[in-house]
């Protein structure tokens, strides 16, 4: 027993000490696979920057939009096959900080070359992919969990995405998506100040 | 029992029951409605957010929707300094002189350069915000509760900026000259504590 001691000892401080990357309570009575189509949508910063990538994106036109799903759906299974190796996730600060700036982007109607489309679709699918870590899951239910996850976001993007580019031919729909990108914005930058600052307690 | 008996006695428990409510309105939903209604609530911010849509309508284009777009950015800016509890001198004044300029600005249709209309709108929209984002560390849920008044803030301007298109017509004109004048005056009223 004494010889064990040790091992107890390691073993107790092993499983307090490190935070676990569990990040938001799934909900009761779902399956996992459910349970991680809806988890973009109760993630705040994932929620935003989606609307914010897809809004930004689709702003830019027919040409943009298939590769940039294509490539923002590839990517974001990437990132997920990727959380198998890193859980430690982004991190939601740096995820709205991201839609904050593009959802400044789209406020001040910037645009920017085709090229760079593709690489802004891939690296937020990798990054959104990369933070849906489920560290507390295994096995099939890990699996099921981080697949829904995946679709999730594909789906979510898929709908800002429409939007901007449905509603980009007159002027005053236009302007209906730059204003609803400072919305964004707004949201973005409330909701990063809030995690800067969290309420005691 | 007689079957009038019997709906009478239906009628009468019908009558004494209280309502049963699915939804706590806690959560997202929480969130989401108080930040909706929060604007909505403040006559103060009702009168500025329906004056910057009466002035931006009243300028044109492209006055017409850059303000509403500088308007929540510069106000999430403010909301910001709130929720770090970075204080701002005279808060609520701030909002009640903001009715004031706005409304003085539609009375007397004044046209100032887009950028000076801009500073000043977003100016204002700084002490709305703090007094919002104040609120948003008690809210149930962050996101929504910013999206629910971010939200209700456009719908206010878009309030504004569908009365202020009256001025097409010489009518219309002279209506929401008025209605800038009487935001004005209640802008001294939240200003006064009258109101």
């Amino acid at each position: 027993m004494r010889a064990l001691a040790p091992v107890l000892v390691i073993l107790a401080i092993g499983v307090l000490a490190p935070r676990l990357a569990f990040a938001h309570v799934p909900f009761a009575g779902l399956n996992d696979l459910y349970n991680g189509l809806l988890h973009p949508v109760v993630v705040p910063a994932h929620l935003l920057l989606v609307a914010a990538a897809g809004l930004f994106l689709g702003k830019h036109g027919s040409r943009v939009v298939p590769p940039s799903f294509l490539l923002f759906c590839l990517f974001t299974f990437s990132g997920l096959v990727a959380t198998i190796f890193y859980t430690g996730g982004i991190g939601e600060r740096y995820l709205l900080g991201v839609a904050a700036v593009i959802g400044l982007l789209i406020a001040a109607n910037l645009r920017i070359p085709f090229l760079l489309c593709l690489i802004v679709a891939a690296l937020i699918g990798f990054l959104l992919g990369l933070d849906s870590t489920q560290a507390v899951l295994v096995g099939k239910a890990k699996f099921f969990s981080l697949l829904g996850s995946g679709l999730g976001l594909c789906f979510l993007f898929l709908y800002p995405l429409s939007f901007a580019d449905y509603f980009g031919d007159r002027s005053w729909q236009k302007i209906g998506v730059r204003i609803v990108g400072s919305w964004v914005a707004a949201s973005a930058i409330l909701v990063l100040a809030l995690s800067l600052n969290p309420p005691p307690g | 029992m007689k079957p009038g008996r019997v709906l009478l006695i239906t009628c009468a428990v019908l009558s004494i029951s209280t309502l049963a409510y699915g939804h706590e309105g806690g959560g997202i939903t929480g969130g989401f409605i108080s930040g909706f209604l929060h604007p909505i609530l403040g006559w103060d911010h009702v009168a500025a957010m329906v004056a910057v849509g009466l002035w931006g309508a009243f300028l044109g284009n492209p006055a017409i929707w850059i303000l509403p777009v500088v308007f929540p950015l510069v106000m999430a800016f403010g909301g910001a300094l709130g929720v770090m509890g970075i204080p701002i001198p005279s808060v609520e004044t701030g909002i009640a002189v903001s009715a004031i300029v706005l409304g003085i600005m539609v009375a007397f249709a004044l046209r100032p350069p887009l950028w000076i209309a801009a500073l000043l709108v977003g100016g204002f929209a700084i002490f709305h915000g703090h007094a919002h984002g104040t609120e948003l560390p008690s809210a149930a849920n962050p996101l929504a509760y910013s999206a629910g008044f971010v939200i209700s803030t456009g719908m206010l301007h878009l309030c504004g900026i569908a009365f202020g298109l009256l001025v097409r017509w010489p009518a219309g004109k002279v209506a929401v000259r008025t209605c800038g004048a009487f935001i004005s005056l209640a802008g001294v009223g939240f200003l006064t504590g009258v109101l």
